[in-house]
């Protein structure tokens, strides 16, 4: 019998050796025994690993049926943790069946993977099975790890949390002196930390930083190789957006750590190899990491930065001469990023030093950078050196003027006389350069050196920003350095008055004695007469918007400037010329963008910017002008519609996104970007100011409004007082006007002799008249609007009141039911004292606390409510004293029309006199037929003007009557306001009125009484809760006492 | 690098929750303390540096979660730990009693020779006080754990807890080197001390 069933066993051996070749169902069927001898029990320990042997060289279509029964090798693997050799061919059948192939779907090996992590004991057993200092163990192991992490990253990140000790054995490994064990460990972590803190906050805790950055020196710093970087990329996932990462990175001196890896050679500024290039980038990425803005942590890291040398060593980068584009474009974005919003990087910035690199003298860094910004070729690089300057000047206002100061010109005064130039690495290299070759003459190069080397900051950028009215023959025209310019010196201007104002008193040039008498060209006069010589020449829009922008900035908050600006006659009219000009038709080109609108809306905003900032002097010689254009020329609506599109273009709405990152692969960072973030944030700081300009315009300053109407009559009557001293400008005026028309119907009569002169003059006075009555009917209409909204805002506080009232009556229910409750807890607990818990009692005094907690608070609010009620009718007060105001306007604006018509009635009577005294050469009947037709035209003008007079009339006097009607209500409210103050105070007094609007006063007094009766009653019970709650807690201190007694 | 340190000590504090152990680590590395009850997730970390006779010592103060659903990620922590504080609260009994199975998670997971001190929290409070001194200082004793009060509400005993850890450590260092380390920009007690591999984690 024995001898059957071996002889059996090795046929089916042969077997299956046999038909290895063949079909894969046979290796399907044979993995079957296999498997159930290591589940037999009563298998010896041989038997089973030959079979875990023979599971080894299964082919990929074996891995469904052993992922099924996956149980039985782990349970082997549980079993057997001491036999090596075991455990070896163990972890490779798993790795072995969880492996997918590029080509192959992977549903299986994927499937595998997922049992596998599903049973959490798998997971312990593999990590401890990291303890065993076996080099397979380890290396199979960790191949095993990479395998589950990259089939299922999830699943083993919450495996590894969930499993006790899984991490610290896994970093064990980067101890491991076996490079390849310590490589694989490195790729498992570098997975693992690139998300979840937790992981990330244990790897750090386990020294990883400190390992990290003594594989990176023992593998050559920026010498090495992939390993570096390898490491590189892991501190950058423990150290991105995990702040305490990043302040035991910087509290334990690691910083300085990399410091090596951004420190190149001179051959490497020509020759760099692709390993160096991708450390130096991923050290720049990990700086970042530490200088990421509105970060907690990232002041201290910008000082450590800076102290380490790490910042000089960015300089050198981004300035010197690197020839990798890109490693100058991003070391310079890091440069901004480590000096913003730190003053003390920002000095220190500013007091570096490089030597020139022609004529070997040292310049300011600030200086180089202006060169870069200007005159690189690459437009990311330029950019970068841009984002330096935004950190650099922004809110540092010695900065700013200091920088400003720079712009005059003349070298005799230059404070700067060391400042020698240099063009960057990718500009035209001098002759003194022996590696390029000169293109051009010495002697033109040499002139271009000198100057070059001449220039300060400021004259570069003046350079640049006015160099498009010249241009050179031969070379084209860089609109980029033209943007530069423009956007630093905005910045140099931005939320700077003393910079502004500095500007617009400092010559370009120092004034001979000869032109002393001419007044000095300064930049504001320059940029607006560049401004006025766009028009004429066929220039790049982009040029217009930068020099638009620039301008808003300046005149914003700064009413000096605006005063120099009405100072010139064309300005204005140039701005209102463009913002009417009609939008040229862009439907042949469809995907061009069309940057006429965006120049319509600068012009728009400068135009706001103007009413919102002038002075008083500004604005009595030029509110009236500013305000008649923008009113009748340009119209509210298209106001608002020039701004709007502008707002809602695509270059805005990208910019108010955010602060762009450094990404020099985007499509965007190879443009000139319109706008920015921050000036987002000024267009709509300014957008909310001057929404309205169409009323705001003629609203008095809120300083000198007056708040009571007793007053309001005193300056009603002031300014009736006023129109006999303004008549004298008026009638002069007038007169002025009255010329040119007077002349006008003669010259017409000359040339038009056949024609009838009545039609020329009868359409003339319809429209006029439409217009005013238009406008009329408006004011009404927003008047009974605004009453409409008064009325609401009434209802809306009663309603408030009835709401106040209900939740009073809630909370008084609240309150009967705790008592009861307070109530029963006490009968329940006087008759068994004995028998009750500590805790129970506890909680239940922690409850009666909560509750007294959640009534002060509700009482808190109840009294916010009310004075948000009080508020509210004030504001209503405020609201009818402005109407008030506004309609004493309308009608002091009547008032003039009318006195205009009056003289406009005399002069024509005058002008009767004249032309009936008048000589003409014709004959007597030419005359008379003359003469006939100009009286019949003037009765005909003079009946409409008539009408208009009784029309006026009549809506001055129903104006009159809503301003008592108004001046009523005011007076009620305020009493309103008065009575409801004196409720609150609890201080009520009796006024009753017979007037229909003292039912309304009656009801709302008697409301305020009532809640005031119930606050009081309300604040009565809550002593009364107090009071129980204190007894309550006697009576668990004594009970605690007592218990406390009875364990003793 | 040219650490300005010569000891890099760390500590972990672990304990029930709400004893006060955020508040002890923030009455000593910040000199602050909050009335406001927040649990801690996971785990924080601060970092303070102290003179020790001469010798200056950094120490990272890990506090960690001390609530169970956090247990297994604070495990973590014990193995690289070169101190470790066990923190109660006076005013209540049943966190002295959980500092038996504290002390049994070190003993599972942290190295042998890691250091342990063994403190109560708010002693201020006197009225509620139910752990009597004696009580918790015989029970320290019998483990051979120093044991102090603390307040961390009035700082009472607070810097006496930190530098007692850093004591303890400082002297296991100096015991199991006998001769004079050559290089003393920094020393890791970590990496000096033999770790003993443990079997049976679970």
């Amino acid at each position: 019998m024995n001898k059957n069933w071996f002889g059996g066993f090795l046929n089916n051996v042969k077997q299956t050796s046999g038909s290895s070749s063949g079909g894969s169902g046979v290796n399907n069927v044979s993995v079957e025994p296999l498997m159930d001898k290591i589940q037999d029990a009563s298998s010896t320990i041989e038997v089973k690993k030959e079979a875990v042997t023979q599971l080894s060289s299964i082919n990929r279509s074996c891995h469904q049926a052993v992922g099924a029964r996956m149980s039985v090798l782990t349970n082997l693997l549980e079993q057997n943790k001491d036999d090596i050799e075991l455990v070896r061919e163990i972890i490779q059948i798993l790795t072995l069946i969880m492996t997918t192939l590029p080509k192959d779907d992977n549903i299986i090996e994927i499937h595998n993977t997922e049992l596998f992590i599903s049973v959490k004991s798998n997971f312990v057993v593999i990590c401890d099975l990291l303890k065993v200092n076996d080099y397979y163990i380890k290396y199979y192991i960790a191949r095993f790890l990479v395998i589950l992490i990259k089939n299922r990253f999830d699943a083993v990140q919450e495996a590894i949390l969930s499993c006790p000790m899984s991490m610290p054995n896994i970093m064990s490994l980067l101890l491991d002196k076996r490079e390849v064990i310590r490589n694989e460990a490195l790729l498992i972590i570098l997975e693992l930390t690139k998300s979840n803190q937790e992981i990330q906050k244990i790897v750090a805790f386990e020294s990883a930083f400190e390992i990290l950055l003594d594989i990176i020196k023992r593998e050559g710093l920026s010498e090495g190789g992939v390993i570096v970087n390898d490491c590189i990329l892991v501190l950058n996932n423990l150290l991105k957006g995990n702040v305490s990462n990043q302040n035991f990175f910087r509290e334990t001196g690691c910083i300085q750590g990399l410091s090596p890896l951004l420190e190149v050679q001179n051959t490497d500024m020509w020759i760099l190899s692709d390993n160096k290039f991708n450390i130096i980038m991923s050290t720049l990425d990990i700086i970042l990491t530490l200088v990421e803005r509105n970060n907690v942590s990232t002041p201290p890291n910008q000082h450590v930065i800076s102290h380490s040398g790490i910042m000089n060593l960015i300089i050198r980068l981004g300035l010197g001469k690197m020839s990798s584009q890109v490693i100058r474009s991003k070391s310079l974005y890091t440069l901004g990023e480590i000096i913003h919003l730190n003053p003390e990087n920002i000095s220190e910035f500013s007091g570096v030093t490089m030597k020139s690199e022609v004529s070997k003298q040292s310049q300011t860094a600030l200086l180089r950078l202006t060169t870069v910004m200007l005159y690189s070729k690459d437009i990311i690089e330029k950019a970068a050196a841009f984002h330096v300057f935004k950190s650099y000047l922004y809110n540092n206002e010695e900065a700013q003027m200091a920088l400003a100061s720079t712009i005059i010109s003349d070298s005799s005064n230059n404070n700067n006389n060391n400042n020698n130039n240099t063009t960057s690495g990718d500009s035209t290299s001098s002759s003194n350069n022996t590696n390029s070759k000169s293109n051009s003459p010495i002697d033109q190069q040499q002139k271009l050196q000198l100057e070059f080397e001449n220039l300060s900051i400021g004259q570069h950028l003046y350079k640049a920003l006015f160099s498009w009215e010249t241009p050179i023959q031969g070379k084209p025209f860089d609109i980029s350095c033209f943007w530069f310019a423009s956007v630093v010196l905005l910045y140099m201007l931005k939320d700077s008055i003393h910079t502004k104002e500095q500007l617009l008193k400092m010559p370009l040039e120092v004034p001979k004695s000869s032109a002393e008498a001419q007044q000095p060209v300064t930049l504001f006069t320059k940029l607006m007469a560049c401004l006025m010589a766009t028009k004429k020449q066929d220039i790049d829009p982009t040029i217009k918007i930068g020099l638009l922008k620039l301008l808003a900035v300046w005149l914003a908050d700064s009413p000096k400037s605006i005063k120099i600006f009405f100072d010139g006659n064309q300005h204005l009219a140039f701005l209102v010329e463009i913002i009417l000009s009609p939008l040229p038709t862009g439907s042949s080109t469809v995907g061009n963008p069309n940057l006429h609108s965006h120049i319509q809306g600068l012009c728009t905003l400068i135009l706001g910017i103007c009413a919102q900032y002038m002075d008083d002097e500004t604005a009595e010689k030029n509110k009236s002008n500013l305000s008649s254009i923008i009113n009748h020329r340009i119209t509210v609506n298209t106001f608002k519609e020039k701004l709007d599109s502008l707002r809602k273009s695509d270059s805005f709405t990208n910019a108010e996104q955010g602060e762009e990152s450094f990404d020099p692969s985007s499509t965007a960072a190879k443009t000139i970007i319109l706008y920015d973030f921050d000036f987002t944030m000024f267009f709509k700081d300014v957008y909310d100011k001057i929404r309205h300009i169409g009323t705001n315009i003629n609203k008095p300053r809120p300083g000198k409004r007056p708040q009571q109407p007793t007053t309001t009559t005193n300056t009603t009557q002031q300014q009736q007082q006023q129109p006999p001293s303004q008549q004298q400008p008026q009638q002069q005026q007038q007169q002025q006007q009255s010329s040119p028309q007077s002349s006008s119907p003669l010259i017409q009569q000359k040339y038009d002799h056949t024609t009838t002169p009545n039609n020329n003059g009868s359409p003339q006075s319809p429209p006029i008249q439409t217009v005013q009555q238009l406008d009329n009917s408006i004011e009404f209409n927003n008047l009974k609007k605004v009453n409409n909204e008064l009325i609401e805002q009434l209802t809306g506080i009663k309603l408030q009141y009835q709401q106040l009232q209900q939740h009073s009556n809630q909370q008084q229910q609240l309150h009967q039911n705790q008592l009861q409750q307070l109530q029963q807890q006490l009968s329940t607990q006087v008759p068994l004292p004995q028998s009750s818990s500590p805790p129970p009692q506890q909680t239940t005094s922690g409850a009666s606390e909560q509750e007294l907690l959640q009534l002060l608070e509700d009482k808190d609010k109840e009294i916010s409510s009310l004075s948000d009620a009080v508020y509210k009718l004030e504001d209503i007060v405020v609201a009818k004293d402005d109407q008030i105001e506004e309609i004493n306007n309308i009608i002091e604006q009547l008032k003039q029309q009318l006195q205009q018509s009056q003289q406009q009635q005399q002069q024509q009577q005058q002008q009767q006199s004249s032309s009936s005294s008048s000589p003409f050469g014709n004959g007597g009947n030419g005359l008379d037929s003359s003469d006939y037709f100009e009286l019949l035209r003037l009765r005909q003008e003079n009946e409409p003007t008539q009408s208009r007079v009784r029309q006026l009339e009549n809506e001055v006097s129903q104006l009159n009557q809503k301003i008592i009607y108004l001046t009523n209500e005011n007076q009620l409210i305020q009493q309103q306001k008065e009575d409801a103050l004196k409720k609150i105070t609890s201080s009520p007094t009796s006024n009753n009125k017979n007037e229909p609007n003292s039912l309304k006063l009656a009801k709302l007094e008697g409301e305020l009484s009532e809640m005031k009766i119930k606050y009081e009653s309300l604040i009565k019970e809550q002593d009364e809760v107090l009071s129980y709650s204190t007894k309550i807690e006697l009576e668990n201190s004594n009970l605690k006492n007592q218990l406390s007694k009875l364990q003793q | 690098m040219n650490p300005d340190y010569h000891y890099l000590f760390k500590l972990l504090l672990i304990g029930d929750s709400g004893v006060g152990k955020s508040c002890l680590l923030l009455r000593f590395a910040d000199d602050t303390y909050s009335e406001s009850f927040i649990s801690t997730i996971g785990v924080d970390f601060k970092i303070r540096t102290i003179e020790l006779n001469g010798k200056t010592i950094k120490l990272q103060i890990w506090d960690t979660a001390g609530q169970e659903r956090f247990r297994t990620i604070t495990s973590s922590y014990y193995r690289g730990a070169h101190g470790i504080i066990v923190v109660y609260d006076v005013t209540d009994k049943l966190t002295f009693e959980n500092v038996r199975q504290w002390l049994q998670e070190i003993d599972r997971f942290a190295c042998e020779n890691v250091n342990k001190l063994l403190v109560g929290n708010k002693s201020d409070l006197v009225a509620k006080k139910v752990v009597d001194f004696n009580t918790a200082k015989a029970f320290a004793d019998s483990l051979q754990i120093p044991f102090l009060e603390t307040s961390a509400k009035q700082s009472t005993n607070v810097e006496q807890a930190f530098m007692t850890m850093a004591t303890e450590i400082k002297n296991r260092l100096t015991a199991s080197q006998p001769t004079q380390t050559v290089d003393k920009n920094k020393v890791v007690p970590g990496s000096s001390a033999p770790i003993s591999p443990k079997s049976g984690c679970c």
